[in-house]
């Protein structure tokens, strides 16, 4: 059985803790550090170690539940789901997708990121997604 | 009682939280006399300094307040042991507290920032409360229960049930429901608070995961001790040729071994935690920490335990509502366990 991998946040963050959680998660869904059937530590369980209130924790879970990434079961916490693969997504989709993201070059670039790096993570992050 | 088994019965509680007591200066992960600092600093002269004065000031407390009551209990009697024995475990306590705050005083400026990036593992944390050891508690005490129930015509009109701190009996049950069974409801309930108290411990917060297990041993000792005691106490109606003294020796001899369990088991777990190096910070911010480092409120955090930062095990937030409910319900036990039997006269 895998070790299961760690989560780390940062309080003083612009992004939301939920969302941090929530994207963490889902890296690791994606990258298949996460297999499905794999537990999760139940909301409060999760909410103590990390020092934060149950309430972002669950917001992060219905999160991911909403996306099909989680099972969410009282008391019996959450469970990684094996999820569909999605199908193509549709030229809207693709066009309101691509528009983020060259937002986020746009705005990296503002703040001073080299384009090698930006093209070194983007292609790091395509390694790690299965 | 013999004053030499007065004495014994009067000074091992002083003696024991005594000698806990100088060991309370550095806590885990980081904070030293409640206050977060650079791990490099716990090694630094100051802070050797601060701790070596905390322990030999702490030390000499405790060797005082046990000569003078020791001195006390031989050569004085009534009004005068009594506050003595009254007073030396308070006194121990609020001179080591006077002593940790002076330490608090002197590391402050070299305080720290609570690391705002925070890890965790993702594997499960929950850890299974020993449910069964504990539950397995009341089986003795329903037999009991059922042994009486079953002998109720042996039992006599009237039985010793309150001794006095001679040893003589001073107080005298009657064979009714409320005499024979009182005893019986008492240590149920004050299993009930074990069971509770051992719930939050397993879901205290901290990285101290085997820590919180390891706790619970003790505990689960502690619940049976108090099934030892008041199985005994409930047969006295039953057999009367049981002596309270047998009774206090036993309980004495069990609190004894889960002493030494729990610092075995506290010290051998304090070695492993000295040598792993993951999550060397306490997560707690220290604004969250009031009267020196004794009460924490934060409602932003999730746990209902928190690792102390003064002394060892865990301490409630009081920034959850629950944990005022847990608190009244313990107050609410202890008085109902204090005034159930008188109640039921």
């Amino acid at each position: 059985m895998n070790p299961q991998p760690d989560i780390t946040i940062t309080l003083d963050s612009p992004t939301p803790v939920y969302r941090q959680i929530a994207d963490a998660l889902r890296t690791h869904c994606v990258s298949g550090a996460l297999q499905p059937g794999a537990k999760l530590p139940t909301v409060r369980d999760l909410a103590a170690s990390l020092g934060i209130h149950f309430n972002t924790v669950a917001e992060a879970y219905r999160v991911l539940a909403e996306e099909g990434w989680l099972s969410l079961e009282r008391r019996r916490g959450a469970t990684i789901l094996d999820r569909e693969k999605p199908r193509a997504p549709n030229p809207t989709a693709q066009a309101n997708e691509g528009g983020r993201l060259h937002h986020l070059v746009s705005e990296l670039r503002a703040k001073g990121f080299t384009k090698d790096w930006i093209r070194r993570e983007v292609l790091a992050a395509l390694e790690t997604a299965q | 009682m013999t004053p030499a088994l007065l004495a014994f019965f009067v000074l091992l509680p002083v003696i024991l939280i005594g000698a806990m007591l100088p060991f309370f200066g550095r806590t885990s992960r980081g904070v030293l006399f409640g206050v977060t600092v650079p791990l490099e600093f716990l090694s630094s002269p100051t802070a050797r300094t601060a701790l070596h004065r905390y322990r030999r000031d702490t030390i000499i407390l405790v060797l005082t307040i046990v000569a003078a009551t020791a001195l006390v209990l031989f050569t004085e009697h009534g009004r005068a042991l009594h506050l003595a024995t009254a007073i030396a475990t308070p006194l121990e306590l609020l001179g080591t507290f006077l002593l940790w705050r002076r330490g608090t005083r002197t590391i402050k400026p070299y305080a720290i920032a609570v690391p705002l990036q925070r890890t965790t593992s993702l594997a499960s944390k929950s850890i299974a409360i020993p449910m069964l050891a504990i539950a397995a508690a009341f089986l003795p005490l329903i037999a009991d229960a059922l042994w009486l129930r079953l002998h109720w015509s042996s039992i006599p009109t009237r039985f010793p049930q309150h001794w006095n701190a001679a040893g003589k009996v001073d107080g005298w049950g009657t064979r009714s429901i409320a005499s024979v069974y009182g005893p019986l409801i008492v240590g149920a309930i004050l299993l009930l608070l074990f069971v509770a108290t051992s719930y939050f411990m397993s879901k205290a917060s901290g990285p101290q995961a085997r820590l919180r297990r390891l706790a619970l041993a003790p505990m689960t000792a502690l619940a049976w001790l108090i099934t030892g005691m008041f199985c005994l106490i409930g047969l006295l109606p039953l057999r009367q040729n049981i002596s309270i003294h047998s009774i206090l020796t036993i309980s004495i001899l069990h609190l004894l071994a889960t002493f030494a369990i729990a610092f075995w088991l506290l010290w051998r777990s304090n070695m492993r935690q000295a040598n792993t190096a993951a999550e060397p910070y306490d997560s707690t911010p220290d604004a969250a920490w009031h009267a020196g480092g004794l009460i924490y409120f934060n409602p932003a955090d999730a746990a209902v335990l928190v690792p102390k930062r003064f002394g060892w095990g865990w301490t409630l937030n009081f920034g959850r509502p629950v944990a005022w409910v847990y608190l009244f319900g313990v107050i609410f036990i202890a008085i109902i366990a204090r005034t159930l039997p008188h109640l039921l006269k």
